[in-house]
């Protein structure tokens, strides 16, 4: 022990102990943290909320209605022709803040059905329909303004109304997720 | 003074565990600077509204549920049923306000007096540190109730997070824990909001440890010199502390007996409804200023960045401020920019309630501009060119009104001219005069403490040895106010027009001097003593209203 060559292996076998008990300590702590973090994230009973079933042949056209989609509401508008006009003439304009056409927003030969999650993309409020500068949407929040397809063309939000994923089962059912 | 109980009992425990004497040099021999205000009582105001809060929130949870079906019924249950539900819960939730009053007024008293420079810069973060934990735990405690208000307002706060690059979808999924906010993130901030304030009382506890490593600072932010500066934390502050609070108790009782809800919000007695947004969300009072920043900013991740910016940038306030002088008594410019701060706080705050559109779209960005105006650059460049007033000699001596200007208070026209006697001090007297109302019999009326009453001319005093002419005579009763506006205006003009000229001759540089005023017809001042005793000084009185 008293020479100098086995101090110095000493020394480096003691780094290597000191170096690989804490890479251990520290796999083994992150791996105890991770239930803890994980546990806030959405449970399997919320996530199993995955789709719903929507009858829709009480909805007239220009009247909307609202569903509950994973705990966010749902808008379902049957559009009226005027609206559907307004919505396909603003595809090139250039207030789009998030350019997208009328015709990637709905499903082809169901123009008149408009379905989008009804929760403002910018700080999560339901905005308020036929309202706004657009006649879309408008959200009291923050004053954001969505159009005819549920674009948004002015205000604080950056992105359209979320279309969420959705196939018509038959003409008067549709299954949204 | 060391602690030396008698008891015996305490003895035995002291000197195993040194709790009796902590806290016996904690609050009762603990050297205090003696000249502190009421601004400074505010610190324990906040301590004992903390103390309040978890006593009633520790019994509220006693009958509270956090689950979405029954939250909002089972705070109707301790409103209705629960024995004095009605009065925990509404200490409860008009405490949170009240906490933030105290604290509100707290961190402006620091800013004024700047309580953050150097030593205390720690102090001054962990404080920061405490604001931010309190906003989160009021935020979290408004959700409980689970009304309309609670439920919106926790969606638009937690999407904050959603603005997030890349990530803000996951981690806004993680803090509410599912696809919007609903069961798990109510169970969740109960489960937080009954933690976070005892992680508020470590800090409170940090926060009074870095306090006392120091010592407290004062309103002249000079520091502390010796024995003679100081008094002892009982029963001085004692005393002083338990008169604010009692003032500040009658506030709050008057709120929670007469205006419950005045703070609050009707939209949140309706039960919560995941379907409708209410046409006109607004957060609690105490948000409202960020509320109006973060609105300020077309974009959402820009506003969500420059409202927390707008309480990050608090952290390097001490670092920000480059004037070496503490108190803004004696920062001629500062003074100003800080009440122009503290308005466009207001204006911020009013905005925040408002609708955001219009004008209040324009005014609230000129505001949020104006606010980081403050910090950057006004602050840092402030401290290089404002030339600052001269600093009293000590606290003492200011307290005693050894160097001049002090306890002068505003009563009279010759006590106006104590300053010039010493030649320095004329522009802190000033400032005195314009703020300070001593009522008539207040000590601060000096033993000479005359006004000079109203007169139509020219009227000549101090002429000869004797110390009062014809002309002066003490003044009385009602005439108090305007007396004393009227010698104050007229005996500092010609105090500093004398100190102008006295000081050229005697004293220092006339830099250090205002320049003299343009109401002076005045011959070099008359001394009360000394060797100048010949000199005339006329003093003409200009009031319209007395003419």
């Amino acid at each position: 022990m008293s020479s100098a060559s086995h101090e110095g292996e000493d020394v480096k076998r003691r780094d290597f102990l000191v170096v690989s008990a804490g890479a251990f300590v520290g796999v083994g702590v992150a791996g105890l943290a991770w239930p803890f973090i994980d546990q806030m994230n959405p449970s399997a009973d919320v996530l199993a909320l995955s789709s719903i079933e929507v009858d829709i042949s009480n909805v007239e056209v220009g009247q909307s209605i609202k569903a509950t989609w994973r705990g966010k509401t749902v808008f379902i508008r049957r559009r009226t022709p005027e609206e559907i006009a307004k919505a396909k003439a603003a595809d090139t304009a250039s207030d789009l803040i998030d350019p997208q056409t009328d015709g990637d927003r709905v499903q082809a030969g169901k123009e008149e059905w408009l379905i989008v999650i009804g929760v403002c993309t910018h700080l999560g409020c339901i905005p308020v329909g036929e309202s706004g500068e657009y006649d879309g949407w408008f959200c009291p929040c923050h004053g954001s303004h969505y159009d005819t397809s549920g674009r948004i063309r002015k205000g604080p939000a950056p992105l359209n109304l979320a279309v969420p994923p959705y196939v018509f089962k038959t003409d008067t059912l549709v299954e949204i997720g | 003074m060391a602690f030396q109980p008698k008891n015996k009992i305490i003895k035995w425990v002291d000197y195993r565990l040194p709790i009796f004497g902590t806290l016996h040099h904690t609050l009762v021999d603990f050297p205090e600077p003696r000249n502190l205000n009421f601004w400074y009582m505010l610190g324990s105001i906040s301590g004992i509204v903390l103390a309040l809060q978890i006593v009633t929130g520790i019994v509220l949870a006693m009958h509270y549920t956090p689950h979405v079906d029954l939250a909002f019924e089972s705070v109707e249950h301790i409103m209705r049923d629960v024995n004095y539900g009605w009065l925990l819960r509404y200490l409860h939730a008009n405490g949170a306000s009240m906490f933030f009053v105290a604290v509100y007024i707290h961190i402006l008293r620091g800013m004024y007096y700047g309580s953050y420079k150097a030593p205390r810069e720690l102090l001054w973060m962990i404080g920061v540190v405490i604001y931010l934990v309190m906003m989160a735990t009021a935020f979290m405690g408004y959700v409980l109730p689970w009304g309309q208000m609670s439920l919106w307002g926790a969606t638009v706060i937690s999407n904050f997070f959603g603005a997030i690059p890349f990530v803000g979808e996951e981690v806004l999924m993680w803090i509410t824990g599912g696809f919007s906010v609903d069961n798990a993130t109510l169970n969740r901030f109960f489960a937080l909001h009954y933690l976070l304030p005892f992680a508020l009382l470590g800090l409170v506890i940090l926060h009074i440890l870095a306090l006392h490593h120091h010592g407290s600072n004062n309103p002249l932010g000079i520091d502390v010199k010796g024995p003679q500066d100081t008094v002892p934390f009982h029963p001085y502050y004692t005393v002083k502390d338990m008169t604010a609070w009692t003032i500040f108790g009658l506030f709050f009782a008057v709120m929670v007996f007469y205006f419950p809800n005045f703070l609050g919000h009707p939209d949140n007695y309706i039960p919560a409804n995941p379907q409708v947004t209410p046409p006109h969300i607004v957060p609690e009072w105490y948000f409202l200023p960020f509320y109006a920043i973060l609105r300020s900013i077309p974009d959402k991740l820009g506003g969500v960045i420059v409202m927390f910016g707008a309480i990050a940038i608090l952290f390097i306030l001490p670092w920000l401020d480059t004037s070496r002088i503490r108190s803004g008594r004696f920062r001629p410019v500062f003074k100003y920019v800080f009440w122009l701060f503290v308005i466009n706080g207001l204006v911020l705050g009013y905005v925040g309630s408002q609708p955001a559109e219009g004008s209040m779209l324009i005014i609230g960005r000129i505001s949020t501009a104006l606010y980081f105006l403050y910090f950057i650059p006004v602050l840092p460049l402030l401290g290089l060119f404002e030339k600052p007033l001269p600093l009293p000699t000590s606290i003492a001596d200011h307290v005693l009104g050894k160097d001049g200007a002090a306890n002068a208070g505003c009563v009279g026209g010759l006590a106006a001219i104590i300053p010039v006697r010493t030649g320095r001090a004329v522009p802190e007297f000033r400032a005195k005069c314009r703020t300070r109302l001593h009522p008539v019999g207040n000590t601060a009326i000096q033993p000479d403490g005359v006004c000079i009453p109203f007169h139509t001319g020219p009227i000549v005093i101090g002429e000869g040895p004797g110390p009062f002419q014809p002309g002066v005579q003490p003044f009385i009763g009602q005439q108090t106010r305007q007396c004393r506006d009227t010698c104050c205006r007229s005996a500092i003009a010609d105090a500093q027009a004398g100190a102008h000229l006295l000081a050229r001759k005697l004293f220092r540089p006339a830099q250090s001097i205002q320049r003299p005023a343009k109401t002076q017809p005045v011959a070099p001042l008359p001394l009360m003593h000394g060797k100048a005793e010949s000199a005339r000084l006329t003093i003409e009185i200009r009031n319209p209203e007395i003419r």
